[in-house]
């Protein structure tokens, strides 16, 4: 009874405390920037690199993931500001969606998608990292 | 037992007060568009940057001239943008006209440079139009076009110390997001991040800048 009272305490507590890691570690600023601001960090990295990975031929209503992978001088970048990916139906007048991407790698982030309707749509990221807004031009991928 | 309840006790009360501790809002910040916390070691910029700004001849959003010389003698921020831009260009500059207000409302003299990088597409109108759409006060706030890109690029290269580039056959570009303080004499001190502003921070680090006037 005790080492069961002792255990669910320590679990708690285990518990509490992971939670309250992970809860601050979102409230902190994204702030990649405030690594160049460290006074004692002012040597001037190049921009990150971006790359994404998107499937170009899909089927409609199967889920895919569309990711990106950031690095600097080679090493992956975690601290990011935002990723955002675009998609776009290849139309005109159409109207683009954004969606916010999540960390799921070392350096990478994606969003899992579902196109619901047969076409051509563009797909791009907006990644702002290390003090830097980097784009580039959209993907075309074909949904049938 | 009673040594066993007292680590529990322990255990339980340090794990809590450390959750406290490390959520515990340090809101060092006024609260602005983009107000996010300062941790304690990102509240300082880079100081004694020492990055002479490049010289330069520019058109503002009422059509005027304004070039590096105008600026001597003043304390000046500086950053880029363009007016269509997508995402993260309309928030900085919301974040800049809070900031703008600010050191207005403190009496602190400054001017504010904004870069476009889509010089080719950029006139007055563009820019004015940007401009009043995130709240600038033109007296002290210049929005700039009237270069070419290659100047713009290697402006970014050669003073900025970053990239600015465009997809090719687009209007689509990547740039810094950051602000650049500039002394008196034309010389990059420091910056800070434009999208999460540490507002106090600059307010203090351009009115230390002014004293030295």
């Amino acid at each position: 009874m005790r080492k069961y009272a002792l255990f669910s305490i320590l679990g708690l507590s285990g518990v509490l405390l992971f939670t309250g890691i992970t809860g601050c570690g979102t409230s902190n600023p994204p702030s990649s920037s405030s690594m160049n601001m460290s006074p004692k960090n002012t040597t001037v990295k190049p921009m990150p690199t971006v790359k994404m990975d998107v499937p170009t031929q899909m089927k409609t209503g199967a889920s895919v993931q569309i990711l990106v992978h950031v690095t600097q001088q080679g090493k992956p970048v975690n601290q990011v500001d935002e990723v955002m990916f675009e998609i776009s139906p290849d139309t005109l007048g159409s109207k683009h969606t954004i969606f916010t991407a999540k960390r799921t790698g070392n350096g990478e982030f994606s969003i899992q998608h579902t196109f619901a309707q047969k076409g051509t749509y563009d797909v791009m990221y907006h990644v702002v990292a290390m003090g830097s807004m980097i784009m580039t031009g959209p993907v075309k991928v074909s949904v049938s | 037992m009673f040594q066993k309840k007292t680590v529990l006790t322990l255990v339980a009360a340090v794990t809590v007060s450390t959750i406290l501790a490390g959520c515990g809002s340090p809101s060092a910040k006024s609260g602005g568009p983009a107000a996010s916390t300062a941790p304690s070691t990102a509240t300082e910029g880079p100081t004694n940057l020492k990055w002479p700004v490049s010289d330069f001849k520019a058109i503002d959003q009422n059509g005027q001239s304004v070039t590096l010389a105008d600026l001597k003698g003043k304390v000046w921020i500086a950053d880029v943008f363009y007016s269509s831009c997508p995402t993260v260009c309309p928030p900085i500059a919301d974040n800049m006209a809070h900031l703008q207000k600010m050191l207005k409302d403190k009496g602190i003299p400054v001017e504010i440079v904004s870069f476009s990088v889509d010089p080719q597409y950029e006139t007055p109108k563009s820019l004015k139009i940007f401009g009043q759409e995130h709240g600038a006060d033109f007296s002290n706030w210049h929005f700039l076009a009237g270069y070419s890109f290659d100047w713009i690029k290697q402006f970014a290269q050669d003073t900025l110390k970053t990239t600015v580039a465009q997809v090719p056959n687009s209007r689509i570009f990547s740039h810094p997001v950051n602000w650049y303080v500039v002394n008196q004499s034309g010389v990059i001190e420091t910056f800070y991040d434009g999208l999460h502003p540490y507002y106090n921070e600059i307010v203090k680090t351009v009115q230390s800048l002014e004293a030295k006037r």
